[in-house]
């Protein structure tokens, strides 16, 4: 009984920790040269700017699944229904749209094709023909 | 009339545009809401939709409404908006709530014609998306003014300084609810207006608003015209009187202060709100709340509010001509009352797009004091459920 509340645990912990340890890589294309921080990542993300720092335009495109919520709650600092409650303010108000949402397996290739798109994936996943601008 | 035949042109001239690559997005919201007072009385959850108000029979068309809105995106900068609302208290009747063009001018500036949303209090832009709300409705003691669309024009200035985000939004045009002339006990008005509201932001987490609008007003009200019937003869001899009670040309203001403020899991939200009248018989109404709202997990905010209202009498003055029955029965009409109010309540995530709300809500007035009945002092439960899609 009590061996098998051990592997239990142990289980419990290993998924526990894999979610709590994947690493956010944000990407662009591997053409854009814009110098991009933390907090134009988030201010691209959130609606609130819709051009890189060199004055091009940047469309942010996001996926479903636990990297989101990594990303959302790293970079973005919220749950999946405080941003759905943020972007509900927006989008009703007129304000801006969402980023469009693709399928997690697109997202390399969407950036690898596109010079003005910004995504993420898992930072296992990076391929050497996107242009990595942070990790979180 | 005018932005309409605007709107109209503009979405004519914009059509071969958009025939060939049309970017649009189609977002909707739901608010399915029950509820029944618990002492017997009445109690009205929104000033405008007279029709609709709870009782002791639980009701679930009170305010339990659906909105579509779509938008088309014409070029990177110019876009359509239209957003259409249907509600339990209008017979589910779909009524244009916002139609209107919005061209980004730059990064900072964004221009709107066609009809708009009057942008009177801290929650005006999304009151009837539940979902965006704390709670089952945003206070609706501070929610008073009986209009909430306006056709003209807008000019939102948005801007970075230092630790602040400011937002500037100036606008002028007309309200128009006229269409609600002579149902029974409506008030419809008709006016020109203007206004104004700023929104200094601190730091991600302190946001401030200040705002003022004015009105000249051209009211419609089967009550208003029938004291008009009734006062003129016996009170020829008290034209100002008389012209308080005339419905047209009322000029009134409105004017707010809000603050919210963002402490980790609390936030606390509070408005304060002021309609005056500058020469009607109309109570002037100051009334504010506070609320706090605090999250406890991910899925559970439970919250309390405070309210309170401090109504002073409209401009009657005692009229000589008529006797003490009728001065008092004007006072019960128009003369000062005070409520105090509480409510606690909380909001569930059900799912990413939806939410499970719940409140209690108690309004008492003080008898003694007040010369007015003042309307909507119940005990009231309702339940919601909001979704987005």
């Amino acid at each position: 009984m009590k061996s098998k509340k051990n592997i239990l645990l142990i289980i419990v912990l290993t998924i526990l920790s894999s979610a709590a340890f994947a690493e956010v890589a944000v990407i662009v294309n591997s053409a854009n040269g814009a110098s991009i921080s933390k907090g134009d990542i988030t201010a691209i993300f959130l609606g609130k700017t819709k051009k890189f720092s060199d004055g091009s335009v940047a469309v942010p495109v996001v996926s479903d699944g636990a990297i989101t919520d990594e990303f959302n709650s790293k970079l973005l600092g919220k749950t999946s229904s405080q941003l759905k409650s943020y972007w509900s303010k927006l989008v009703f108000t007129g304000k801006a749209n969402p980023p469009k949402k693709v399928p997690a397996a697109k997202v390399l290739e969407l950036i690898k094709t596109n010079n003005n798109m910004i995504g993420f994936v898992d930072s296992s996943a990076v391929s050497a023909d996107v242009k990595v601008v942070g990790t979180f | 009339m005018e932005n309409k035949k605007l709107l109209m042109a503009a979405l004519i001239a914009a059509t071969p545009i958009t025939s060939h690559a049309l970017d649009y997005s189609v977002s909707g919201f739901g608010s399915l809401v029950g509820g029944a007072t618990t002492d017997g009385e009445e109690f009205r959850p929104h000033v405008k939709y007279g029709g609709g108000k709870y009782d002791e029979s639980f009701a679930l068309d009170v305010e339990s409404r659906l909105g579509v809105q779509g938008r088309v995106q014409l070029t990177d900068d110019l876009a359509v908006t239209a957003q259409v609302v249907s509600r339990g208290a209008y017979n589910w009747r779909p009524e244009l709530k916002w139609a209107y063009v919005s061209y980004q001018v730059n990064d900072n500036v964004q221009v709107k014609a066609g009809r708009l949303n009057a942008p009177f209090y801290l929650f005006s832009d999304f009151q009837d998306v539940g979902y965006a709300l704390p709670w089952v409705s945003a206070p609706r003691n501070a929610y008073m003014v009986p209009a909430d669309s306006i056709e003209g024009v807008n000019v939102i200035t948005s801007f970075s300084t230092e630790k602040f985000e400011h937002v500037i939004e100036l606008y002028a045009g007309r309200y128009d609810d006229s269409q609600n002339k002579y149902e029974a006990a409506e008030l419809g008005v008709e006016a020109p207006t203007f206004g104004f509201s700023y929104m200094p932001t601190y730091d991600g987490w302190l946001t401030m608003r200040v705002t003022y609008h004015e009105v000249d007003l051209d009211l419609y009200s089967e009550d208003l015209d029938g004291l008009n019937a009734g006062l003129k003869g016996p009170l020829s001899g008290s034209p100002e009187f008389i012209a308080n009670t005339e419905s047209k040309n009322q000029r009134a203001s409105f004017s707010g202060l809000a603050v919210k403020a963002e402490l980790d899991r609390l936030t606390l939200i509070a408005e304060l709100n002021q309609l005056e009248w500058h020469t009607s018989i109309f109570p002037h109404q100051k009334r504010g709340y506070i609320s706090a709202i605090y999250q406890v997990n991910d899925k559970f905010s439970p919250y309390v509010t405070l309210m309170k209202n401090s109504d002073t009498g409209g401009d009657i003055g005692t009229i000589t001509e008529v006797g003490p029955f009728t001065n008092a029965a004007l006072a019960a009409q128009f003369g000062e009352s005070d409520t105090f109010g509480w409510a606690i309540g909380g909001r569930y995530e059900i799912a990413d797009n939806m939410a499970l709300k719940a409140e209690y809500q108690s309004q008492s007035s003080d008898i003694s004091k007040n010369e007015r009945t003042a309307e909507d002092v119940a005990d009231t439960f309702r339940v919601g459920l909001d979704i987005i899609f």
